[in-house]
């Protein structure tokens, strides 16, 4: 499943940013991408026959070329543009990729993405995580998917 | 004829690239409205003349599939067109969606593809889209 669940991963990732905000990721990732510190993340809860989370950090100006093209904006350098515009990339991509976690007649609920400023969230384990990570223009968005427990059907009272 | 139109969602910036692509479908359009869930949706039908909502389903307060139950027990507004617009994928839950007679847009979605979902589910017959402007040649997807 981790396989298909990053390939699908990838899929739903570059869809959504060239189909929502005309941003184009790239695998491959050159050291000033890597270098620059990641600034605003979003966090989708998702419940279903799978639970989990979906979280996605990006470098603030990536946050704010998001916000501007998902506005039709020259400049979005306002904070509460750059949290709505994350929140809503990591709503769709964990739209987009919960269903591989499941078949076709499961139903999923996401939660409202919750939006934060990276460092004050708190650390978490990426051990059994899917991550992936893409350059943007200068640059880069890191998104990682934890699957928290599976739902045995019957199980429980 | 033009559409009055309510975007329902609780993202403000999705709802205003859902604006930024009616206006781009070319279908006429008259007033539009906006609501951040389906309880300030509700709200607006009180008062307006709604003619098309485009509805998300996650959202707080009342979510889209509520407000479209809603929609429909009301005599004065049931007949309201519903175009549901959500990354949900289950195939229980559309179905649940077009049995409460809304149709379904997919997110990320084009231009295109909302300009004939509109079309459709607003009833307007082929030799009528002859008479809907056509959409822009920029196919933006959104």
């Amino acid at each position: 499943m981790t396989s298909e669940l990053q390939s699908e991963l990838l899929r739903a990732t570059t869809s959504t940013f060239e189909d929502l905000a005309f941003a184009f990721p790239e695998a491959e990732i050159e050291d000033h991408q890597l270098e620059a510190p990641l600034a605003w993340g979003a966090r989708v809860a998702f419940s279903g026959p799978v639970n989990g989370t979906l979280d996605i950090q990006v470098t603030d100006g990536v946050a704010a070329e998001l916000a501007a093209n998902m506005l039709g904006m020259h400049d979005a350098s306002d904070d509460g543009m750059k949290r709505d515009a994350l929140g809503e990339i990591a709503n769709v991509i964990c739209g987009n990729v919960v269903p591989s976690l499941g078949k076709a007649s499961d139903v999923f609920d996401l939660r409202s993405p919750e939006v934060y400023v990276v460092g004050t969230d708190g650390e978490e384990t990426s051990a059994g995580a899917t991550r992936l990570v893409v350059g943007i223009d200068g640059g880069r968005a890191e998104i990682t998917v934890r699957v928290m427990a599976h739902v045995v059907e019957g199980a429980g009272a | 004829m033009a559409f009055n139109v309510l975007v329902v969602d609780d993202s403000a910036v999705m709802r205003a690239m859902i604006v930024r692509t009616l206006q781009m479908t070319g279908v006429p359009l008259g007033e539009i409205h906006q609501a951040g869930n389906g309880q300030e949706a509700l709200e607006v039908l009180k008062d307006q003349w709604v003619d098309l909502a485009l509805v998300d389903i996650n959202m707080p307060v009342m979510n889209g599939e509520e407000l479209i139950e809603r929609v429909r027990e009301n005599p004065l507004i049931r007949d309201l067109s519903v175009i549901v617009v959500s990354t949900e994928s289950s195939e229980t839950r559309i179905e649940r969606i077009l049995n409460q007679g809304a149709e379904f847009v997919h997110k990320p979605f084009t231009a295109e593809s909302l300009r004939e979902t509109i079309l459709q589910v607003t009833g307007v017959s082929d030799d009528q889209r002859a008479s809907v402007g056509a959409p822009p040649g920029d196919d933006f997807d959104f």
